[in-house]
């Protein structure tokens, strides 16, 4: 599960869909656009396009699962959830992300 | 975990992808839906949603069905775009069509016969685990010496190699039926269980098995079946007589079976054979051929080095009887091939790929000097829009539809080709007869115009869009050198072709002019045998009762007969036992020997004339000493500057009272007797009333019909059999017919591929031409003058020619030594050849030039500028 560590976009994109499931729970994936979105304050605006691979990347990893469901407008979706593997690939994650981000805030206090 | 889903994945490919797209769907109907509701127009929304996506959208949209779908649909718009675009140049795809229904059908032709000769499986259960288990003679290097009854015995019962191993001894005599004239058959002894371990049963009735060595029961072949039996299966439990033995008919076997080769007539168990039992303790007489299943963990190197230390063995075992024997293994399809016949046919097959080269040479040519023309057309559908791939494709498409109609063309030409190729085949290559047009060979024949297409479109496809990538009219430099290539590789192969066509035609001449040694002009020659069980006097008699008959018919000027006249040009090395007055000969001077028996006045009969001493005559009988004649070669060979007339000499039978010296008493002319190609071996001959021999063959030199001999043969002899009647004319023609075959396909084919490189040359210089009226005429309004624009136009062509020649000599200098075995009289790389047939091509060439150089030269010069 240490794929994509070196991989800061990827990692970013994996980050936040797993952080949304871990707090939101099952959705789909334009759900998970959305929320990212409306959290961000619209600041944030995932990739679409490169949105499913990602979904279809961690499920197939073990992250996540997927199942069939119908939506509030009673039309079938994917839904995505997280997993204990998903936990703890996120646990890793938002460390690397503390260390990075950490990292450049020390570079960029250095006067 | 992923493996697993990835695995899952290939099941439900078809499944999944329809799943993705679902989900894209709803992503995107999800967004427009948010997107109308913020006030956004529905076209906006969309293309909002759709870009949100990116360029996966799109990759995603190429769905494989749809992709596929499009693919044949195209597939079919380019092939009727490629019928339109052939028929508006008739001339171009009818020589195209014409070179490669040519080109392809020979090659098919061909194939089917390596296919039915060399590639099917032989007709037994898993053929290519039998083999040949040859004895062989270590000291004279003899590698196929029938095995004695008692080795192949312990053979058996010794190796863990073979599955069985079983022996057949091939036999020919006369075969007497109920009905009928009696007439001569080839048939086989088989000792062990040979049809179950060849793993065929019969047609009608039963086969025999290894317990029955001992009945006297015969299985027939199909064909004899047929012939005398009328198909009937009333001739099971019928009886007959073959070579003096009482048989009862108990089987016939399917048509497809003939072992060991087709002419094999009858078969019957060992134990039928006269004195078998005597041959059951002679460890020294070699008796039958032993074939063996290999066991299924053997191989034929296993098997090999088995039986070799089976082999020293009974060599130490039995020092007197097998001191000298070894053991050699040859897979069946090995030893039923030979060398000569898959040479033969690598040749040809060799032969007919060059002209299916030339002619791709020659289509890619022409396709490309088309593709210039259609320059404009092409940079007009590059301007609509189509990809360079797209029109590459395009252009592939008309190049393998041009061949695929070649290789339908083709298939009259293939059919007829095979029934030639089989008419004029030499005889006795087997299974050859069942060369024909079968859904193998229709296979080989798709492929091959499929193959052919893509290698000659190849070039076109990919050099035409180039072109026309350019600007309208200019047609790139690099073009002209492909083209140019092109014609130089035709003109290189052609070279190669002609050249081998031409040493083997010098060798067939040379061949033609050797002086066989003997006049077979008017030499009738014909088989004969008497019924068996007869005493070896009675025979003596009969034959020379014969002899005396013939010679007394009107017309008749000699008769003569011997044991038999052809050899084996492949045949053992031998040599004498004792030669008076000397040391024992060793074994590496053996050579090339026969020692026959003769009977009448056979050196009279073929002309042979009489060098030294004197013929044979009624004085040298049973009771005088035993007295031989010899050729030159022997005489040169033992006594070289010597007189042999008196000289004594020891065969390896014992002949006289007492193993006796044989003395030399006459000198005869040599004769080629193992055919023209091959140099005359040292002979002797011994008189019949002094030798064991039946002397067999019977040669007549007569004016005479031959039905005039038969009705004396049979006047003597109701039950004699006078078969295989021939003239020594033929006989020597058969000999020379795999030269003669050779030959003259390889004539053909060069024939073929000097005219498709003379159409090359035409094609290329005729486009030359065309593209350079402008400037010719430009040149002759200046005040160039017809003669010197016919000679640009034929430098051009021969700087091709001669870069084709040279290239076409090295190709020869290395080629023609894959031949150096069938030349005769002449040295593979015959500067007189080499010479003849660049001159041959040069003059070709300028044949094929002369009409654009005249053309170039009736260019009007106010028509040529105005033509902008």
């Amino acid at each position: 599960m240490t794929k994509h560590t070196n991989d800061r976009l990827q990692g970013t994109l994996d980050l936040l869909v797993l952080k949304t499931l871990a707090a939101r729970g099952k959705m789909h994936g334009y759900a998970i656009t959305m929320h990212v979105e409306r959290v961000s304050e619209e600041i944030l605006r995932l990739e679409e396009g490169s949105l499913y691979p990602a979904l279809h990347r961690m499920t197939q990893a073990g992250c996540l699962k997927s199942e069939w469901s119908v939506t509030e407008s009673n039309r079938r979706a994917r839904y995505y959830s997280i997993t204990a593997a998903g936990r703890r690939q996120l646990a890793e994650e938002q460390r690397n992300w503390a260390a990075l981000t950490g990292a450049v805030a020390r570079v960029l206090q250095f006067t | 975990m992923s493996w697993w889903n990835r695995l899952t994945n290939l099941f439900r490919g078809r499944d999944l992808h329809s799943e993705i797209g679902e989900e894209l769907q709803f992503h995107l109907d999800a967004r427009i839906a948010d997107n109308l509701a913020s006030g956004m127009p529905p076209d906006e929304a969309r293309r909002d949603a759709l870009r949100r996506f990116g360029g996966q959208l799109l990759a995603m949209d190429r769905s494989r069905d749809a992709d596929i779908l499009v693919w044949i649909e195209t597939i079919g718009q380019d092939i009727r775009y490629a019928w339109r675009s052939l028929r508006r140049a008739p001339g171009v795809t009818a020589v195209a069509l014409a070179s490669l229904t040519i080109a392809i059908g020979a090659n098919t032709a061909i194939f089917s016969v390596v296919n039915a000769v060399l590639l099917r499986a032989l007709p037994y259960h898993e053929a290519d685990r039998l083999a040949i288990v040859w004895s062989t003679g270590t000291l004279n290097g003899s590698q196929e010496i029938k095995t004695s009854v008692p080795n192949f015995e312990d053979w058996k019962s010794r190796s863990h190699s073979f599955a069985d191993l079983a022996a057949y001894r091939e036999d020919a005599a006369p075969l007497y039926l109920a009905t009928g004239d009696p007439e001569r058959i080839d048939y086989a002894y088989l000792q062990g269980d040979l049809f179950r371990l060849l793993g065929r049963s019969a047609a009608l009735g039963r086969v025999f098995t290894g317990d029955e060595q001992e009945s006297r029961v015969a299985v027939l072949s199909n064909g004899l079946w047929k012939r005398r039996f009328g198909s009937s299966p009333g001739a099971i439990g019928q009886s007959l007589n073959v070579g003096g033995i009482d048989l009862q008919v108990i089987g016939v076997m399917p048509a497809d079976f003939g072992f060991p080769s087709k002419e094999t007539q009858l078969w019957t168990p060992a134990g039928a054979f006269p004195r078998f039992d005597e041959r059951r303790v002679q460890r020294d007489a070699g008796f039958g051929v032993v074939i063996g299943r290999l066991q299924p963990n053997a191989s034929v190197e296993s098997a090999r080095a088995e039986m070799s230390v089976i082999a020293s063995q009974l060599a130490k075992q039995y020092p007197k009887e097998d001191g000298e024997r070894g053991v050699n293994i040859v897979p069946l399809a090995a030893q039923i091939h030979g060398k000569t016949v898959p040479y033969m046919l690598a040749l040809l097959f060799g032969a007919v790929g060059f002209v299916l080269l030339i002619a791709c040479a020659n289509v890619a040519n022409l396709l490309l000097a088309r593709g210039a023309v259609r320059s404009g057309e092409i940079a007009l559908r590059t301007a609509l829009g189509a990809g360079r791939l797209r029109i590459a494709r395009q252009l592939l498409t008309e190049s393998v539809f041009l061949s695929a109609a070649a290789g339908v063309l083709s298939l009259p030409l293939v059919a007829w080709g095979i029934r030639a190729l089989i008419a004029l085949a030499p005889a006795h290559i087997a299974r050859l007869e069942e060369a024909r047009l079968d859904a193998r060979v229709l296979a080989f024949g798709i492929g091959l115009s499929l193959a052919t297409g893509v290698l000659f479109g190849l070039a076109p496809a990919v050099r035409i869009p180039k072109q026309a990538g350019r600007s309208r009219n200019t047609r790139g430099p690099q073009s002209q050198i492909v083209r140019r290539l092109l014609v130089v590789a035709e003109v290189a192969l052609a070279m190669v072709l002609l050249t081998g066509a031409g040493l083997l035609l010098r060798s067939f001449v040379a061949v033609q002019s050797v002086d066989p040694g003997f006049q077979g002009q008017h030499v009738i020659t014909a088989k004969l045998r008497f019924r068996d069980p007869l005493l070896r006097v009675q025979r003596a008699a009969l034959y020379r009762e014969a002899i005396g008959r013939i010679g007394r018919l009107p017309g008749v000027s000699a008769v003569g007969s011997i044991t038999g006249m052809f050899y084996n040009p492949e045949g053992g090395k031998f040599g004498l036992r004792a030669v008076e007055g000397r040391g024992p000969e060793s074994r590496d001077r053996w050579a090339p020997l026969t020692w026959s028996t003769i009977s009448g006045d056979y050196f009279q009969a073929l002309g042979i004339p009489l060098l030294r001493g004197r013929f044979f005559s009624d004085r040298d009988n049973a009771n005088a000493s035993p007295v031989v004649m010899i050729n030159e070669t022997m005489a040169r060979r033992y006594w070289p500057g010597e007189d042999p007339l008196g000289k004594g000499i020891k065969g390896f039978d014992p002949r006289g009272h007492n193993d006796e010296w044989v003395r030399v008493i006459g000198v005869v002319k040599d004769i080629h007797s193992r055919g023209l190609d091959r140099a005359p071996m040292a002979q002797i001959y011994e008189t019949q009333a002094q030798s064991p021999d039946e002397t067999e063959y019977m040669v007549v030199r007569s004016e005479t019909s031959v039905a005039a001999i038969r009705d004396t043969i049979r006047n003597l002899d109701k039950t004699a059999v006078w078969s295989d009647v021939s003239t020594l004319d033929d006989e020597l023609r058969g000999l020379g017919a795999p030269r003669r075959f050779q030959t003259l396909l390889l004539s053909l084919f060069a024939a073929i591929a000097l005219a498709l490189a003379g159409v090359g040359i035409f094609g290329m210089m005729h486009y030359s031409v065309a593209q350079r009226t402008q400037e010719i005429g430009i040149r002759m309004a200046l005040g160039a003058r017809p003669g010197s624009v016919v000679g640009m136009v034929l430098r051009e062509a021969g700087v091709l020619v001669a870069a084709g020649v040279g290239f076409g000599l090295a190709g020869s200098l290395g080629l023609t030594r894959l031949i150096r075995g069938l030349l005769f009289g002449v040295s593979a790389g015959d500067p007189l050849t080499l010479a003849g047939v660049a001159i041959l091509l040069t003059a070709i060439a300028l044949l094929a030039c002369s009409i654009p150089a005249r053309r170039a030269a009736s260019v009007d010069p106010m028509l040529a500028l105005r033509c902008e």
